[in-house]
């Protein structure tokens, strides 16, 4: 696929030869940061934007309800016998008194 | 990316936790990205699962961090003050250190989407302007 990048002040166009796709605008400082890494990396911009965009987590990463599958509901705070906690802190019983308000049951 | 609390960590894990549970079991589907949490509020979920099931449910929590489920954020001394000034300015309504932490770490990486349990949320503000959007179980 060819491309070509027209630059003029702060617009960058990207531009498929054969289909003629069309062109966007990028702020100065952005359009700026973006040609200096590219240059320091030894591509065209359009690579740049491609790799960055292979590179995304949307694009490769698993989903939220994905990562925690396997994870919820692990423990049982009702069936199980209550953690023999020999020695509880004050720190803990002030948050553990503020999660009762939210709702949940208290160790 | 969304904050989280650790109100609905707590429940996420705890099967036990009933009806709250399933509430919260729901929510992850619906929501579309990651979810991030500070060092104050990990830190009340720890102590809350600790006393609950000891080590077997606080290595339940460090998992969803493994897992990259969860990202916990590493706040910079500039955030220090502003969680200082948050104490401060909502005194009267106690704000504590997770809440505050939770805050400003809304401000900082422009956040404004919230899972929490904790009803206090729609009282503070982002900027001290903009309110969260809270997501609940």
């Amino acid at each position: 696929m060819w491309y070509w990048e027209g630059l003029s002040a702060n617009r960058i166009c990207f531009e498929d030869v054969m289909s003629h796709q069309p062109s966007f605008t990028l702020p100065e400082p952005l359009y700026l940061a973006l040609r200096q890494r590219a240059r320091q990396q030894g591509m065209t911009m359009m690579q740049l934007l491609a790799s960055l965009v292979a590179e995304a987590p949307e694009a490769t990463e698993p989903t939220l309800a994905a990562r925690l599958q396997g994870l919820i509901g692990v423990i049982d705070s009702r069936a199980e016998p209550q953690y023999p906690s020999a020695k509880r802190s004050p720190f803990g019983q002030i948050w553990a008194a503020d999660l009762e308000q939210q709702g949940l049951r208290r160790p | 990316v969304i904050l989280v609390d650790a109100g609905p960590l707590i429940a996420l894990l705890d099967r036990g936790q009933g009806a709250l549970h399933r509430q919260c079991r729901s929510v992850p589907p619906t929501l579309s990205g990651a979810l991030i949490t500070t060092w104050p509020c990990l830190t009340k979920a720890l102590y809350f699962l600790g006393d609950l099931r000891g080590w077997a449910a606080q290595k339940a929590l460090w998992r969803l961090l493994e897992c990259k489920a969860v990202f916990l954020h590493k706040p910079s001394p500039a955030e220090s003050q502003r969680i200082a000034a948050l104490l401060a300015h909502y005194h009267a309504l106690q704000m504590d250190w997770p809440q505050a932490s939770l805050v400003s770490l809304a401000e900082v990486r422009h956040l404004t989407t919230i899972w929490t349990l904790d009803t206090a949320f729609a009282r503070f503000k982002i900027h001290d302007r903009h309110a969260f959007d809270i997501v609940s179980c």
